[in-house]
């Protein structure tokens, strides 16, 4: 998948593994499209490929025509674990010791099944392990039957980021928002059981009906 | 008036109020306290409130002596966890029910004799709330930003809300 949510086939011969569309630049992301692609900019999708490598988002659930699929990333969008229902990739990124005065070199290691293969700048070296968390993963996807993806929840002051969120909404359609108006929307949402986008629907719907997101 | 005894002054109101509800609102926790109503909202909803409700968004915890029952970091754990069980990849505080939700709805519906008793505003904005014989109620903004830290207001009053923020120098 590429920054503007447009993506290629995983038969892409360029681009159609997770390490050929990482080392073009591109995220991968396994949407189950069977062999699909798109050239077209796609918003949603963009905004997901920024959230996977700006480690907002460590993980893709996505329900394609054959089964379900994972993709869990590093906080730099690496591919860590890639489950299929075919099977379960796992991944780790580490940095070689290099010898000195030279610049160290990444080393890639791949784990699939119960064996791992690490990948040297000019060469394969054989290794075991890498399947717990393959495994793990695999018994998440099988109670998942709908595509989503999984935010991390952070430990900031949700409120105060969801009002800010409404505020960027109102401005978006000529309304600024001052603090009664933040006191009304206190008003609203006190003694009920309301998650993040209850409580942005909620300003939303109180001060400028129709905001998108966008 | 400096501001800590602004803040004194401001949740000295609930001297006397009953503890009765405690709803969340992603991770804002939102006490009731005083006699509960029924409102109809802005958007039109019946709802219950409390006469004072406080909106904390910064950590808390009650206490009872020593003991902490509930507190604002159980949030980070499913509703039926116990010490040292995997917590489930899918488990989302801001849509699943939570240790938090458990603890805190077993307290309200446990413990009899919830009024405040004291109340002393301390340190940049910190609460010491007594409730009852021996529960603590205590509130502590740990971040340096200047955004709230909770607010305390009169839902249905059109009276102007105590906001807890950063003081700037």
């Amino acid at each position: 998948m590429w920054d503007d949510g447009s993506y290629d086939s995983e038969f892409d011969p360029q681009t159609g593994n997770v390490l050929s569309c990482q080392k073009a630049g591109g995220t991968w992301v396994e949407l189950g499209q069977n062999g699909n692609w798109s050239a077209s900019p796609n918003g949603s999708l963009s905004g997901l490929v920024t959230g996977i490598q700006n480690g907002s988002v460590p993980g893709v659930l996505s329900q394609g025509p054959n089964g379900t699929y994972l993709t869990t990333y590093a906080s730099t969008g690496q591919v860590i674990t890639d489950v299929t229902p075919n099977g379960a990739t796992t991944y780790s990124y580490v940095q070689a010791q290099a010898p000195r005065s030279q610049p160290s070199v990444p080393r890639l290691l791949i784990g699939r099944t119960a064996t791992c293969v690490t990948l040297e700048p000019c060469g394969a070296v054989e290794g075991t392990g890498a399947v717990g968390a393959a495994l793990i993963f695999g018994a998440t996807v099988a109670t998942v039957v709908t595509y989503r993806y999984f935010a991390k929840k952070r430990d900031t002051k949700q409120a105060n980021d969801a009002w800010r969120e409404i505020q960027r909404r109102c401005a978006s359609k000529g309304k600024q928002l001052n603090d009664d108006h933040r006191e009304q929307w206190h008003e609203a949402i006190t003694g009920q059981g309301l998650d993040y986008n209850d409580l942005i629907q909620i300003g939303v719907e109180m001060f400028c009906p129709g905001a998108a997101s966008d | 008036m400096d501001y800590r005894a602004k803040l004194q002054q401001a949740v000295n109101s609930l001297i006397g109020k009953r503890l009765w509800g405690c709803a969340r609102a992603t991770n804002m926790v939102m006490f009731q306290f005083g006699e509960a109503r029924a409102i109809t909202d802005q958007l039109g909803r019946e709802k219950e409130v409390g006469e004072f409700a406080l909106h904390v968004q910064c950590p808390w915890r009650i206490a009872v002596d020593d003991r902490v029952i509930v507190g604002s970091r159980d949030i980070n754990y499913p509703a039926d966890y116990s010490e040292g069980d995997e917590i489930p990849e899918s488990f989302d505080w801001d849509k699943d029910r939570t240790r938090l939700d458990r603890l805190i709805d077993f307290f309200l519906h446990e413990s009899t004799n919830l009024r405040v008793r004291d109340i002393k505003a301390g340190r940049a904005a910190s609460l010491c709330i007594a409730v009852g014989e021996n529960l603590y109620l205590d509130v502590f903004p740990n971040d340096s930003l200047p955004s709230e830290h909770w607010r305390l207001l009169e839902p249905g009053k059109k009276v102007p809300h105590f906001v807890a923020a950063r003081i700037e120098p």
